[in-house]
């Protein structure tokens, strides 16, 4: 826990500067998960207010200050769905929508020179936002939170109400889908190549 | 690919997106948004506080004029209402007005 029960107690009961600890103690954290979520940065704010908004006004049907956190990682996870949610709806291109090469393009048009390492960086981000469109939207943050995120299976049955077996069935799944989503990405890549040489 | 080159693609990707820092303005902007929607709900409530009143109001009205009505209008049967629309009829039927 990142502040005291008290903290949360007083929050529950109304208190504003207690409420204030909270979120700065927190809010980091949220924008970090937000921002692997959901994969735009310029967007991590707007999701976050609207997941400290809802806190705000949902904080007084918190059981205990025990089930504090996986309550907030529930929020955060169906704050960040409504957002995809609309974004679907919108029909928005995400960065991980374009080609390797249009992205190349679009970089060299802004004139920007990314280091080896950002340029790594750059291509894991964008290669792990490849793979988990294969997986449902549901299980992709399921995986998120267990294998980027760190979180136990512990945290997440608390998070997901549903038993551990199940849990473990449904990440099988999900990595077993990401790998599939690998293979057929490589060999899209193997034959572009051959056809670019040709 | 295998399960551990996967693990090692997620933990780039961890550190390719470390958590970003929030701008100066986000708290500002929380508590702007929590007013908005604290003085929103006040109206709301307010608002159907009225609402809720007016319409008890009404139903009050409503069941004093049916009271009213019900209680004159009991004094007349149906039978009465039928005879000062057809007098012929009572003429008729009684035995002061037959044969």
């Amino acid at each position: 826990m990142q502040v005291d029960f008290s903290d949360i107690e007083l929050a529950r009961a109304g208190d504003d500067p207690a409420f204030n600890r909270i979120v700065v103690a927190y809010r980091k954290r949220i924008f970090g998960t937000i921002a692997r979520l959901i994969g735009r940065p310029e967007d991590v704010e707007d999701v976050a207010q609207e997941v400290f908004l809802r806190l705000y006004y949902s904080l007084d049907q918190l059981r205990t200050p025990e089930v504090f956190e996986p309550w907030l990682y529930r929020l955060t996870v169906n704050a960040s769905y409504d957002y995809l949610r609309r974004q679907k709806r919108r029909g928005e291109w995400r960065m991980s929508d374009l080609s390797e090469q249009q992205v190349l393009m679009a970089d060299a048009a802004q004139g920007t020179r990314r280091g080896m390492e950002d340029q790594h960086k750059a291509a894991a981000a964008e290669l792990v936002q490849q793979l988990l469109a294969a997986v449902p939207e549901a299980d992709r943050a399921l995986l998120l939170l267990k294998e980027v995120e760190g979180l136990s299976l512990r945290e997440l049955q608390a998070i997901y109400h549903v038993k551990e077996n199940a849990l473990k069935v449904r990440l099988f799944r999900a990595r077993q889908r990401v790998l599939k989503a690998f293979g057929t990405t490589e060999r899209v890549r193997a034959t572009d190549k051959k056809e670019d040489v040709q | 690919m295998n399960e551990n080159e996967l693990d090692r693609i997620f933990t780039d990707y961890r550190a390719a997106l470390p958590d970003p820092e929030p701008s100066a303005q986000f708290m500002p902007r929380l508590w702007e948004a929590i007013e908005a929607r604290r003085t929103f709900r006040l109206r709301f409530g307010r608002l159907s506080r009225v609402f809720v009143t007016a319409a008890g109001a009404a139903w009050l009205i409503m069941a004093g004029v049916l009271l009213v009505h019900s209680t004159s209008a009991s004094s007349f049967s149906s039978v009465d209402l039928v005879a000062d629309s057809h007098p012929e009829l009572i003429s008729l039927d009684s035995p002061a007005g037959g044969r």
